[in-house]
Formats: structure tokens, C-alpha cells, sequence
């Protein structure tokens, strides 16, 4: 799939979860932030992330975007007690670098991630899941 | 007389579990007679053989797993089991359940968690497997079994009666959360049943607990069936996070 076949993709499928709730989603863009923009919920984005798994096939396991911005970076630097260290911060910013920097706290908490993901970084994530599904099924 | 069809049973698949039991069996038979498919589940395999026998009759499809819920990976294993035979779970009856009497002064901790681990835990994993094809697609009940001895306990019932009050618990959020996607999510309080756990009751415990009864005697599985298959029925398609109580009044 192209990239831009994946986030077209992804783009019908938050118009889906929003239209359950009948939200409108004409102004879905890449840029649109989830929770902020979207009104997301946590199930909106389960919703979304299990339709997005069944279409295209693969898993994005529960950390993904957490092990994503962590990279090499070893987990005692990268985040202590569930809350992301300077450094962390930094690296989740740069992976999420469509979002706005103003929006990230001071102390971001592990487990509240996506709620800084675009709709641009749920197509990304659904590009490295299908890449990393790549070499096994081929 | 509620016509069959008006259960909207036909076509769908539901999954129940401790099927073997006193209420199971009941449960299973209901399910089978309105006309649904049937995933049942128990740990003994044999005894879910004679029990898809026994429903043969009814004409309804019958699959059967074998598996324990205390088990981490068996919630995913009878989903997907349920999924691959049928493709699809309308209905989930969570009924399994175990019982273990102490004094809670004198209960011991392995003996709450044991039951504990079935009632809630083993509960828990099937719904959460289950809740995903039924997120997906947008539709699905949830029949939690719960017990009259969650809202009014005796005494030496506090692994039970505490496993009971959070399933209840989970029946409230799993509805809340659930609630947007078509899915509802309720609980079926049976009293004491004349039979099943209840029936190593002494004779003389049986006569006081019945006398307490408004209803004047103990409750029958089939009691509990209707309210469960109200529960899966478009006719209850307004409700949701709510528990039944099915005691003869010994709750009210």
C-alpha cells in the first residue's frame, strides 16, 4: 500500500468511528488531531485501531507508539514511575511532528500517548505495522 | 405465551458458558428452543458430547469447547473457536461460576482467589475477547450471571458473594463503555436455585432460606431463562448496565 493509499484509508475509517456517534467527518485531514480536534474517545480509538487491524491485516499490540518514541533509547531514560523524562519528551515530539509542540504537557503520562496522535501518525503507525508484517508473511 | 421469533434468536450465535451446569443446561436449552445457534462451553468435554445431545432436538446448531477459564488464553481461544465455526457472537452468556464457604475471619486467601480467578477473571477474559467482534460489528448482549448473594450475602459467603458484586461492577463500566457500539451489557441475579451449588444445602438451611423467600420456594433454572434471553432480545434493546434480580423477592 502507498502511503498515501494507507492514510486515505485511515481517513474513511475515523470518518467510520466518528459516524457511530454521528459526528460529522468532512473535515478529516491528516492534520486533525484525534482527542483534540475529533473529539476522540479512548473507545473511538480503540474502534478505530481494531478496524484499521482487520483491514489491513495487522496488529498494533498496546505500546506500539510507546516502543515507536522510545526507539535505542534504554527505558530508565526514556521515562521513570509512567512519566516521559526531558529526553523522552523530546523523542515523542519528534515522532509525533505534526502535532503542535504547544500542545504537549510538561509531564506527559505513558498511558495518555495518543491522545497527542494526528490522524497523519495513526497512518504512519499503520505503515510500520505493515512493514514489520512484511518479512514474515512473504 | 411470548412467540419464539419474538426472542430474535434466529440466525444468532450465542456463546454460553458453564453450560454443563444446573443453569447452564437450562440456559443452553432456552437459547437452543428460540432458536440460536449454540457455542457452548464447560471444562469437561464429555459432558458438553452428552449435553449437545441432549439439545439435538431442538434443531439448533451446536458447537461445542472444551476449556477452562481459569485458563489466561482461553477467552481468546473460545472467541476465536466461536468466530472461525460461526463468524459471529451475538449473545455472550457468561454463567460459569464457583462457590467456596469460609467465615471471612477464617477464609482462606488461596480459596478467595480461586474463585475469584473463575468468577471474575475467567469472566473477564471472554468479554474482552468478545467485546472486539462485537465492536466491530456495532452489535452484541452480554448476559453476566450474577447472584442475589452479591446485594444481600449470607454469612460464609464472601468469596462468592464479593466475586459476584464485581462482576456486577464490570457489567455497569463494560456498559457505559460499550453503550455507543450497539452492545449492552446486563446481569441475571438468581436467587437461591434448587439446585446446582445450592444443593448441598442441608435440609434444615434449605427450609429457613426458603421460608425467608416471599415467593415461598426456591427458585427453578428455568426461572432464570426467560430473563436471560429478555436480556439478548431486541425487546430489551433499551437496556443496558442493569441486573436482573430473578430471587422470588428476596432481594426486594
Amino acid at each position: 500500500m502507498t502511503e498515501t493509499a494507507i492514510l486515505d484509508l485511515v481517513i474513511a475509517q475515523v470518518r467510520e468511528t466518528l459516524s457511530v456517534t454521528d459526528r460529522e467527518g468532512d473535515s478529516v485531514s491528516s492534520a486533525s488531531l484525534l482527542f483534540y480536534d475529533l473529539s476522540f474517545t479512548s473507545m473511538d480509538l480503540l474502534d478505530l485501531l481494531y478496524r484499521l487491524e482487520q483491514l489491513c491485516e495487522i496488529t498494533i499490540p498496546e505500546g506500539t507508539l510507546y516502543g515507536l518514541a522510545r526507539g535505542d533509547m534504554p527505558e530508565a531514560s526514556f521515562a521513570a514511575e509512567g512519566v516521559l523524562s526531558g529526553a523522552g519528551r523530546a523523542r515523542l515530539m519528534r515522532l509525533l511532528h505534526d502535532t503542535p509542540a504547544a500542545l504537549f504537557a510538561e509531564r506527559i503520562h505513558a498511558a495518555t500517548l495518543p491522545r497527542y496522535c494526528t490522524v497523519g501518525a495513526i497512518a504512519r503507525l499503520v505503515e510500520h505495522s505493515l512493514a514489520v508484517r512484511e518479512p514474515s508473511s512473504s | 405465551m411470548i412467540p419464539e421469533s419474538a426472542w430474535g434468536q434466529h440466525g444468532a450465535v450465542a456463546v454460553i458458558t458453564g453450560a454443563t451446569g444446573y443453569l447452564g443446561r437450562a440456559l443452553a436449552r432456552g437459547f437452543a428452543e428460540a432458536g440460536a445457534t449454540l457455542v457452548l462451553t464447560a471444562r469437561c468435554e464429555a459432558a458438553l458430547g452428552r449435553l449437545a445431545d441432549d439439545l439435538a432436538a431442538c434443531g439448533a446448531p451446536i458447537h461445542t469447547v472444551a476449556a477452562d477459564l481459569t485458563d489466561p488464553a482461553a477467552g481468546e481461544r473460545i472467541v476465536e473457536v466461536a468466530l472461525t465455526r460461526t463468524g459471529r457472537i451475538d449473545a455472550l452468556v457468561l454463567n460459569a461460576g464457583a462457590l467456596t464457604d469460609g467465615l471471612v475471619a477464617a477464609l482462606d486467601s488461596d480459596a478467595l482467589e480461586q474463585v475469584h480467578a473463575l468468577n471474575v477473571q475467567g469472566a473477564f477474559r471472554l468479554l474482552r475477547a468478545a467485546l472486539r467482534p462485537m465492536i466491530l460489528a456495532r452489535r452484541g448482549t452480554v448476559i453476566v450471571v450474577s447472584s442475589s448473594a452479591a446485594r444481600r450475602p449470607g454469612v460464609g459467603q464472601a468469596a462468592y458473594a464479593s466475586s459476584k458484586a464485581a462482576l456486577e461492577a464490570l457489567v455497569r463500566v463494560a456498559a457505559r463503555e460499550t453503550a455507543g457500539r450497539g452492545i449492552r451489557v446486563n446481569g441475571v441475579a438468581p436467587g437461591l436455585l434448587d439446585g446446582g451449588m445450592a444443593a448441598r444445602i442441608i435440609d434444615e438451611a434449605r427450609d429457613r432460606a426458603t421460608a425467608a423467600i416471599p415467593m415461598g420456594r426456591l427458585g427453578r433454572a428455568e426461572d432464570v431463562v426467560p430473563t436471560a434471553l429478555f436480556l439478548a432480545s431486541p425487546m430489551s434493546s433499551y437496556v443496558t448496565g442493569q441486573i436482573w434480580g430473578v430471587d422470588g423477592g428476596w432481594t426486594a
